[in-house]
């Protein structure tokens, strides 16, 4: 069974064999995990949000329509952190002002993880989308194609939305040293 | 091109992503111009400090989480299975319950004597076996179809290792037999139904094939298959094949060595 | 030596000039290529998410200034003799010069499902591929080097010669050839279940095949028709059968 791709196993899901979604589990929640929490920077919510969509995943199986599943796990992923964000913002609590809670000390490189704090300083200055962009293409390596299946968009039209969020990060980055 | 395009492209020069000439055009500017050069270094930087983030790992109990969900969802479907029952009959409350209440109380018989009964393990391993058999039915199904061929051989594969498939992995397999745009899938299809030359369909199958085939390679194949199940009816088949000028001597040689075990 | 690599530069160089521009054609959200060919191919793995066909070489005639090639096969958009086509996450490339052309030389991207649909007289050489191969052919020989599989193959009359770098464990692979031999390099630590089968040919190897009954030092193990065995303890399927010719089995 580990030998099917991911359409293959959502496939079975979707027919009502739902032990196949532990697989697809494991392929994609420490991913999924990653993405929100650089969106959001908090591991609880991230960990709520990942447990959120495979559930939404599971009951809303027979909606699925052989596409790439990874391009549809992060749809359902996004559309509840949106909701997540709409929600906060209606108690006036900006994102940005959420505590930053991801940070272990780690004893060595202290230097690596002064670049990566400075980078993610950066990232919280850009808005919600240029962010999102930033994580999905550069730090998870999700291509433009499957970017644009995920949000909607053309191919053409995340390129360049990602090439200028990239711009205004490395400048926010040069900014901050 | 000026500064401004080309520091545009750098991302695309950075990933790989330009054709051969633009790549050269933009190496070339980065060797006369400072400014474009250090876009490029600041750029490096920022992609070699992502390229460092760490992967953070979840806490184990979300796992544990998704584990119990997945069992509560599984139930969930079980019962709903119940359910829909009662859109077919008209008494549909009363039914319902009934079947519901009939259900629950076999369930509970059966687990009620399976922990009275000394072999209950190895009739928990049978159950286990049967869902396995009914899963790797569905995945053989599902993947039979698959546009990659390597993935289509190894639905041929599955099929192959069941005991005793029912009509619809066979009628899968006879028609990969048939129609497969592969050879290779042909060949491996025509090998699983070997062993399941038991069934009748099977065997009028592999003869009409033999019949209607035209590949040498499958031609042999399926002059093997019949000689080893002694299926007799392929003779004239057989006869047709030595009779025929087009016929390459390599399968007229077959032929000639199965044929005296049939007759 | 000096002179004859700056001969070699010239050389090179001035064929250059002479040649046509490369075509190239951008791959985002291509996942498989199909091919169509008479003439041999030669595909080559390469870095770039493109399809490349190098121009060098191709010279048009002196006559045929400001005309157009045109062919029987359908329309040449690519100057090159090629019909090359999306269609959704597929790219179709048809070559539609005829049988005794000179063979196809086409980059791609290591990691892009290929398949090559009948091709009748030309080899298929194939090299530094990562990702599934399929292909048929009549006559032509198939060469793989530095591949991976899966890779499902078929030839009517020729040979089928592979070096595996490595063996993607992922689904089966599959080489089937009529009268052909079949030459397979495996890296000696391949897990996987082999099947070779063989009605008239004979079967060579060099990996230890474990038999029912013991068997000592002998270097044929043909006569009997099939041959199953586990190598490393079983991994992915392999299935080695041609109907007359050898079979060639190395450790690597």
């Amino acid at each position: 069974m580990k030998n099917l791709t991911d359409e293959e196993l959502m496939i079975l899901v979707s027919n009502g064999n739902l032990d196949m979604m532990s697989i697809l589990f494991d392929r994609y929640h420490i991913r999924i995990f990653n993405f929100l929490l650089k969106m959001t920077r908090d591991r609880d919510i991230s960990q709520d949000i990942t447990q959120e969509a495979f559930y939404k995943a599971i009951k809303y199986r027979t909606s699925y329509k052989k596409g790439k599943f990874s391009s549809w796990i992060y749809t359902i992923a996004r559309n509840i952190f949106s909701d997540y964000y709409q929600s906060q913002k209606n108690k006036d609590q900006p994102l940005d002002e959420i505590e930053y809670k991801t940070e272990r000390e780690e004893a060595n490189g202290i230097e690596k993880s002064e670049i990566k704090e400075q980078l993610n300083r950066a990232l919280g200055q850009l808005n919600q989308s240029d962010r999102e962009l930033v994580i999905m293409n550069r730090y998870q390596g999700i291509k433009y194609q499957e970017i644009a299946e995920i949000t909607g968009s053309t191919a053409g039209a995340v390129k360049t939305k990602v090439h200028r969020a990239i711009h205004k990060l490395k400048d926010h980055y040069l900014q901050n040293i | 091109m000026n500064c401004n395009q080309i520091e545009e492209q750098l991302i695309d020069y950075l990933d790989n992503n330009l054709d051969q000439k633009e790549h050269r055009v933009i190496a070339t500017h980065l060797t006369t111009c400072n400014s474009c050069q250090e876009s490029l270094q600041e750029l490096q930087l920022v992609f070699g400090g992502i390229d460092n983030d760490p992967v953070e790992l979840p806490d184990a109990s979300m796992k544990v989480n998704f584990e119990e969900m997945l069992q509560k969802e599984k139930e969930i479907l079980s019962d709903s299975k119940i359910v829909s029952l009662r859109k077919n009959s008209k008494n549909s409350w009363k039914t319902v319950l009934q079947i519901a209440a009939t259900v629950a109380l076999i369930v509970s018989a059966y687990f009620y004597g399976k922990q009275e009964n000394n072999e209950s393990f190895s009739q928990e391993m049978a159950v286990l076996e049967k869902e396995k058999v009914q899963l790797k039915q569905e995945v053989t199904i599902s993947l039979i179809e698959n546009k990659s061929a390597s993935k289509r051989l190894q639905a041929v594969n599955y099929a192959e290792e069941f005991e005793k498939p029912g009509n619809e992995i066979l009628k899968a397999l006879i028609n990969k037999m048939f129609y497969d745009d592969h050879i290779n899938v042909r060949l491996a299809a025509a090998e699983a139904l070997t062993k399941f030359s038991d069934s009748e369909m099977v065997r009028k199958a592999l003869i009409d094939a033999l019949e209607m085939e035209q590949d040498p390679g499958m031609q042999i194949e399926l002059i093997q298959i019949l000689v080893s199940i002694q299926e007799k009816r392929a003779v004239p088949s057989m006869e047709k094949l030595l009779q025929n000028e087009e016929t390459p001597s390599y399968v007229k040689d077959q032929v000639t060595i199965g044929l005296p075990s049939l007759i | 030596m000096k002179n004859i690599a700056i001969a070699i530069v010239l050389f090179i160089t001035i064929g250059h000039i002479q040649g046509q521009e490369d075509y190239t054609q951008s791959l985002q959200g291509v996942k498989n290529v199909v091919i169509g060919s008479e003439s041999g191919v030669k595909l080559k793995a390469h870095d770039k998410n493109e399809l490349l066909i190098i121009g060098n070489g191709r010279k048009m005639p002196e006559k045929a200034r400001g005309l157009k090639a045109v062919y029987a096969g359908g329309s040449d958009n690519t100057g090159f003799g090629v019909y090359v086509q999306k269609e959704g996450g597929t790219l179709i490339v048809r070559n539609l010069k005829n049988m005794h052309s000179k063979i196809l030389e086409v980059f791609l991207p290591k990691s892009i499902n290929i398949k090559v649909e009948r091709s009748n007289l030309g080899k298929l050489v194939a090299e530094g591929f990562s990702s599934e191969i399929e292909a048929t052919t009549n006559v032509g020989n198939m060469t793989f080097r530095d591949v991976t599989g899966p890779i499902v193959a078929k030839t009517a009359t020729g040979e089928i010669n592979i070096v595996f770098n490595k063996v993607s464990q992922s689904s089966p692979i599959s080489l089937v050839s009529a009268t052909g031999a079949i030459d397979v390099s495996l890296p000696s630590g391949t897990p996987a279940n082999l099947e070779m089968k063989t009605a008239m040919g004979e079967i060579f190897t060099d990996f230890d095949i474990k038999f029912p009954v013991p068997e000592s030092g002998l270097k044929v193990v043909g006569g009997k028709r099939t041959i199953k065995t586990e190598l490393n303890n079983g991994g992915v399927e392999i299935s080695l059968r041609s109907s007359t010719g050898n079979i060639y089995l190395r450790k690597q």
